[in-house]
């Protein structure tokens, strides 16, 4: 991805991850309206299910995506101290990648 | 009616501040806030510095920042306006000197979309013609007036001046881009593909609700960023 086309594949990525998070809300908004009572067994058939482990999996990773495309911007905005910026930059990254390795680690242990 | 101005000299002031005047409208008949501004100047305080040119909103000279929104005073009635009317330079360029503001980095960003037309193909004998569906694509885009109204409203260019090219600059590159005669459309989309240029805009749409034209800058953006994506993929 060449510097020169950031902005474009950026804002790319942020309408299509913006569309898995908004298919995957309407689907568990939908689950919860059909179940009005989840038990802990309803909860793990459900995520037991190989289909409903890779749209999770792939909502995490447009989650993360589109957190960090959000939030760079907003580091670019605010943050001058190129230092600073780059320091909360890859504490970001690593918070980012922590939370979508420790999503996989549950969904796989379901 | 009271005014509450903002003022700053550079030489004989550390700092700006905001100073109060009384202008009595039936003393002095006053319809727009530039008509105000003028006869403050005139009656109570002769330093008082604005720009101002054709006083009917053509020029784009008396750009300001009126009871916290940006406009031409020269077209903002007094009569709509209540309470104490705060007056400021233009939010996000560095003052000159009261209400005057340096214009520079605006015209930089304005420079950096090349606004003139570029055509490769051979001279015609006569004119490069255009037929009334191709001019009418021009509408609502050449009317820019340059005032920088929106361009100072918008927070992407109070934080990035140097890197995000502004509604105004965006709103004229639209305008050649979309203009049948010019050639160099790709060249234009490809120069605006990084991360700042044209895809700091969220499209919040300060720059439209202050436009004293009417125009639509978010618009055009919008209608940016869909040819880039028409033309790459």
């Amino acid at each position: 991805m060449g510097v020169s086309q950031k902005g474009l594949h950026d804002w790319i990525i942020q309408r299509v991850s913006a569309v898995v998070l908004a298919g995957y809300i309407l689907f568990l908004t939908g689950f919860f309206m059909l179940h009005a009572s989840v038990d802990f067994m309803m909860w793990q058939k459900l995520y037991s299910n190989m289909f409903m482990q890779v749209a999770t999996m792939l909502t995490l990773l447009a989650l993360m995506w589109h957190a960090w495309i959000g939030i760079w911007a907003v580091f670019t905005d605010y943050i001058k101290c190129s230092v600073l910026r780059g320091t909360l930059e890859v504490l970001v990254l690593v918070a980012l990648f922590s939370f979508f390795f420790w999503g996989i680690t549950i969904l796989w242990s379901i | 009616m009271r005014f509450s101005i903002y003022r700053y000299d550079p030489i004989k002031d550390r700092k700006p501040y905001m100073q109060d005047y009384e202008l009595d409208l039936d003393e002095h008949p006053c319809v727009m806030v530039l008509d105000a501004l003028l006869a403050i100047r005139d009656t109570q305080d002769d330093s008082l510095m604005l720009r101002r040119s054709c006083r009917e909103g053509v020029c784009g000279s008396d750009g300001m920042n009126i009871n916290g929104k940006n406009g031409l005073a020269c077209v903002t009635r007094l009569a709509e306006l209540k309470g104490t009317i705060v007056i400021r330079p233009l939010p996000g360029l560095p003052v000159v000197r009261d209400l005057i503001v340096d214009m520079t980095k605006f015209y930089a960003q304005y420079e950096k979309i090349e606004p003139f037309l570029q055509n490769n193909d051979p001279l015609p004998v006569r004119e490069r013609l255009q037929s009334p569906e191709e001019r009418d694509k021009l509408d609502g885009l050449y009317e820019c007036i340059l005032c920088a109204c929106c361009t100072t409203s918008c927070p992407s260019f109070w934080w990035n001046p140097d890197k995000f090219l502004g509604p105004q600059a965006l709103l004229q590159a639209q305008r050649f881009i979309v203009d049948s005669r010019d050639t160099e459309k790709s060249k234009r989309l490809s120069k605006l593909q990084d991360a700042f240029s044209l895809y700091r805009c969220h499209g919040i749409m300060n720059c439209v609700s202050v436009c004293p034209k009417g125009l639509n800058p978010t618009k055009a953006i919008s209608s940016i960023k869909h040819a880039i994506l028409k033309e790459e993929y």
